[in-house]
């Protein structure tokens, strides 16, 4: 069960992730942060399918996290978490086309080894 | 900052030097928002049935932590409107060696040898990504 929540809770935090990124590209870089402006950003983001199913996507995964840490403990979650670095640096490359330089590969190899370690 | 930067070789000419502090400064913004809701809504659970729905949302700290991980989603949002998820990733990844210290300096958790080398690669890892360019796509 456990290993099942794991690929549940990576699969949808990168898919979350990579339809936010997407969703957040095609509404254009956010400037104006007044309430007023912010008010305005959620009124469009609710129409943003994108957006919407991001979120709702790592609602899935927030859920399944609960889930996961309530029959396992944190030494068992946090090293699958770490892989999800790698894995979501290679899929921004591969459906987003965004162009990972090699030090940002260098850091986010060493932020992935990093919270891999704090299991220990 | 500013100039070109030739060690990075993914540069873009059309970045500007503004984008960089923006970055950093909603990045901060988004650990410490994440970190914070996140303590706030396990102290309001614990003890909690999670099917007492009621219980749960007329509770305090679940509210407070409910609206504070808001902000944090609008804060990751924002972010991804200008900056590469490649980037925004790794830069608020803080938030868990945060959470690692902060329960060391509040509560007086041990923290192991191990733990203590993750923190460090952690925030290493953050600060050699916040040295590439955050936009990499038109």
């Amino acid at each position: 069960m456990r290993w099942l929540l794991i690929l549940v809770i990576v699969t949808a935090n990168a898919a979350g992730d990579l339809l936010n990124a997407r969703g957040m590209k095609r509404q254009g870089e956010v400037r104006d942060f007044r309430l007023s402006g912010l008010a305005r950003l959620v009124a469009a983001l609710v129409h943003n399918r994108y957006v919407i199913g991001g979120v709702g996507i790592m609602g899935v995964a927030f859920l399944a996290q609960m889930w996961l840490l309530s029959i396992t403990d944190l030494s068992f979650a946090i090293p699958a978490t770490a892989s999800g670095y790698i894995i979501e640096t290679v899929l921004a490359h591969v459906v987003l086309g965004e162009r990972i330089s090699p030090l940002r590969w260098v850091g986010a190899a060493l932020v992935a080894a990093g919270v891999a370690l704090l299991a220990l | 900052m500013n100039g070109p930067r030739s060690s990075d070789p993914v540069t873009v000419p059309s970045v500007r030097p503004s984008l960089r502090r923006k970055s950093l400064l909603f990045a901060l913004i988004a650990i410490v928002t994440n970190v914070s809701g996140n303590l706030l809504l396990s102290r309001g659970l614990r003890g909690l049935m999670p099917h007492h729905y009621w219980h749960v949302l007329a509770n305090p700290w679940v509210d407070g932590g409910i609206a504070v991980l808001a902000m944090w989603l609008l804060t990751n949002l924002s972010l991804l409107s200008w900056a590469d998820l490649s980037y925004v990733l790794p830069i608020t990844s803080g938030g868990y060696a945060l959470s690692a210290v902060s329960g060391f300096l509040a509560l007086g958790e041990h923290v192991s040898t191990a733990r203590w080398v993750g923190i460090v690669l952690i925030t290493a890892g953050s600060i050699v990504v916040s040295r590439t360019t955050p936009r990499t796509t038109p």
